[in-house]
């Protein structure tokens, strides 16, 4: 999308700057936003993404954490030149206290939901971790975006309507769940000037389940009332995730056939009619993930604006995830000394050809080429148990540790396989 | 001291009487807390001498005004005295009747004590400090006064070598270590800063929280030196008001929760330890209890501050909860 734009040439180019203060200081945001733009101004030529961490003058060094160009096309050719660009900054601070829990009852030690509020550090650096197609972080953006704009322009929700619901889907461990918390992160800051701050609700489903019979439905309402109060502070931006959905929204035909109490059907209707009650206010997103979507009921399903399916990696995907466990790796010096890995870009555009400055940036290419069928959350988890199981060693150099994750794979497929034969 | 004392010796006579039914009536539900649970009498209002009391805390014939129960540890025998009655009784013409405090507590949820003079910054820090304990302990977060239970904490170390594994005395050191610790650094940031509005939040999280106070020091005149009225007597005669309006207590057993303290304070006071919340805004959906301290307008002639003062102040808050426990 932002590639049309580029082409389009004349239509000024929306650049994203985030700026993230230190917790600690006390600026005024008027002050950080001029002394930002004094730093673009000087540094006005950028190619694609870039982030400043160290600066050369007091004030930023002092309050700012970092300034980062965020989310452009990942292909820029050529230099960008912030001067033609309409540069919008979003200016935050990470709230660095935990999630706190919402309970139902009073009495209630065990808790319905944990709270966060946005942005939080919990959850720094997720987005920029998720690797996925291209256009689908953006597309989810920008979906959000519009439903807040629709809502600003007061477009009638009878002739145009939209519900405020994600429905993410997919395999196990593709980082659904933490696609819907980067989002949010990221919505609050974008959207920093319009809410001034965000607020995230994990809803823990089994809580909602209640051991008396045909008090469930009641515990949903009062779930979703809770919501509401925390949803009637306009200033706000009200996330819901209701991770696993399938738990709440089991199909309601599957109790026709009397494998499900009626207790059930009551949720299900509880949770359609609430999520109708709630579309109706402007600042909520309703975030939900599932891995089995034919369980879900159809009535919900047609609820979810987005049903955006998340899939494994391509190969792509896992070279990026791998060169960004190495480069951590790397900056910890667990892998010693440092050595330049390319990117995919790069290395296409150098046609793959082989010479000692793009060897191991091949091998590790060849190794995500075998990598694929695993989830994210086995590639991620991947370099630690090359470590672990192959390395033995505390520190190794790049070569050496290729060679161990190479095996470290092997080993992960064959113990899928043996999974799969076992069952 | 002496003076102080020789006020409430020749003023208790008189004025006992005719407040105690009035003041019985307010002070019921904290009188029950408040007792201790020792065997000893109740001494006679003329055997107290509040100046010994304070400066040695263990003479063994104990009677203390109520706000001194809260601030000082001491093992004996302590039921709430009606001396405080008197101790207060010569403030009484700058402030509202008893009756109208506790209907203003019931229907506003704000209590309003007016020093009949200027008070210092160390002041407003025990002020804040008092009044922080006093909520914890009301509010069943802490199962004796803070005071006390830093004696019991160091009686129980003294008497038998810490059984660190035993869970009750770690979790009993943690909350007080939490809660020592919030004192301290708001000593140090009063001591940087002029601290206008103090919010004290239970429960919930910073946006939805189960129970709010707010502390409002924002027309206390602030003097140093000299002029100033007595650190004490200023707390007896805030307690009294805080016990005659009845703000603090309630029936219902309240959940153990997590207590935030939240300052506003000067944007370049250059604080440390506290963490700065710029975007934060006092939750307006919580009924909030407000204790609004204040200086006589009649005692200073001097224009009273605008609100464009506090432009430049913004929000601080504690970077650690301190966690209620029981036992």
């Amino acid at each position: 999308m932002e590639g049309d734009r580029m082409e389009v040439g004349n239509q000024k180019e929306n650049i994203n700057v985030e700026v993230h203060v230190k917790s600690h200081s006390t600026a005024k945001l008027s002050e950080v936003r001029m002394h930002v733009l004094a730093l673009l101004n000087r540094h006005s030529m950028v190619f694609g993404n870039y982030r400043w961490t160290e600066f050369d003058e007091d004030f930023l060094q002092n309050h700012v954490q970092s300034v980062a160009i965020v989310d452009l096309e990942e292909m820029v050719t050529q230099p960008l030149d912030l001067k033609s660009c309409s540069v919008s900054v979003h200016i935050f601070t990470l709230n660095e206290d935990g999630p706190s829990t919402l309970s139902l009852e009073d009495d209630e030690e065990l808790s319905a939901a944990n709270h966060w509020l946005l942005p939080a550090a919990e959850f720094h650096g997720i987005w920029e971790s998720l690797v996925y197609e291209s256009g689908v972080k953006s597309q989810l953006l920008d979906y959000v975006t519009t439903t807040i704009y629709f809502s600003d322009k007061n477009v009638d929700s009878n002739l145009i309507s939209w519900n405020r619901v994600v429905l993410l889907h997919g395999p196990p461990g593709t980082g659904k769940t933490s696609l819907c918390k980067a989002l949010a992160q990221k919505l609050s800051i974008r959207l920093s000037s319009r809410y001034s701050y965000g607020q995230f609700v994990e809803i823990n489903s089994h809580s909602l389940f209640s051991k008396w019979f045909s008090e469930s439905g009641k515990l949903v309402t009062k779930m979703f009332q809770k919501i509401q109060q925390l949803i009637d502070d306009k200033d706000a931006l009200v996330f819901v995730l209701i991770d696993e959905v399938e738990s709440l929204t089991a199909a309601r035909n599957a109790c026709q056939a009397g494998t499900e109490p009626s207790d059930a059907i009551r949720v299900v209707n509880s949770v359609l009619t609430q999520l109708d009650q709630i579309k109706r206010h402007s600042n909520v997103v309703i975030l939900t993930t599932s891995n089995v979507t034919e369980k879900i009921d159809l009535a919900f399903v047609d609820r979810a604006d987005i049903k955006q399916y998340i899939g494994p990696p391509s190969e792509k995907g896992i070279y990026n995830i791998y060169l960004s466990c190495l480069e951590e790796l790397m900056k910890c010096q667990i892998i010693y000394p440092r050595q330049q890995l390319f990117t995919m870009f790069e290395l296409k555009t150098m046609g793959f050809a082989k010479s000692e400055v793009s060897e191991h940036s091949l091998n590790l290419r060849n190794i995500a080429l075998k990598s694929k069928g695993l989830s994210g959350r086995a590639l991620r988890k991947l370099p630690f148990l090359a470590h672990a199981l192959f390395v033995k060693s505390p520190t190794v150099t790049l070569e050496r540790f290729l060679e161990a994750m190479d095996q470290a794979v092997d080993k992960q497929k064959e113990e899928k396989a043996n999974l799969v034969n076992g069952v | 001291m002496a003076e102080v004392s020789d006020v409430f010796k020749t003023t208790s006579n008189s004025e006992e009487a005719e407040n105690a039914s009035n003041i019985n009536s307010g002070d019921n539900g904290i009188q029950r807390r408040l007792s201790f649970s020792s065997e000893k009498d109740i001494s006679t209002l003329d055997t107290c001498d509040v100046s010994t009391l304070q400066s040695v805390p263990d003479n063994s014939s104990s009677c203390l005004p109520s706000a001194d129960i809260v601030e000082q540890l001491s093992p004996q025998a302590r039921s709430l005295p009606d001396s405080n009655v008197t101790a207060s009784k010569q403030h009484g013409d700058t402030e509202d009747s008893d009756a109208e405090v506790v209907r203003r507590a019931q229907e506003e949820g704000c209590v309003n004590v007016v020093f009949p003079g200027t008070v210092t910054q160390e002041g407003c820090c025990r002020f804040v400090s008092e009044i922080l304990k006093c909520i914890l302990y009301q509010r069943q977060q802490l199962p004796m006064t803070y005071d006390q239970l830093v004696y019991s904490q160091k009686k129980q170390q003294a008497s038998m070598p810490v059984k660190s594994a035993d869970m009750d005395w770690r979790k009993c050191q943690q909350t007080l270590q939490e809660l020592e610790e919030v004192l301290q650094q708001l000593e140090v940031l009063f001591s940087l800063s002029r601290v206008p509005r103090v919010l004290l939040l239970l429960g919930g999280s910073l946006i939805l929280p189960k129970e709010l106070y707010e502390i409002n020091m924002e027309a206390l005149v602030l003097a140093g030196g000299d002029q100033c009225l007595r650190v004490s007597s200023c707390l007896r005669q805030l307690f009294r008001t805080l016990f005659v309006a009845d703000l603090l207590s309630d029936t219902r057993p309240v959940r153990l929760m997590s207590t935030t303290v939240l300052v506003l304070a000067h944007r370049d006071c250059g604080v440390g330890w506290f963490r700065p919340k710029l975007q934060f805004k006092v939750p307006a959906r919580v009924k909030n209890k407000v204790i609004a301290l204040s200086t006589d307008p009649s005692t200073f002639e001097e224009p009273r501050a605008e609100g464009s003062e506090w432009q430049d102040y913004v929000w601080f808050q504690a970077p650690m909860t301190i966690k209620g426990f029981s036992n």
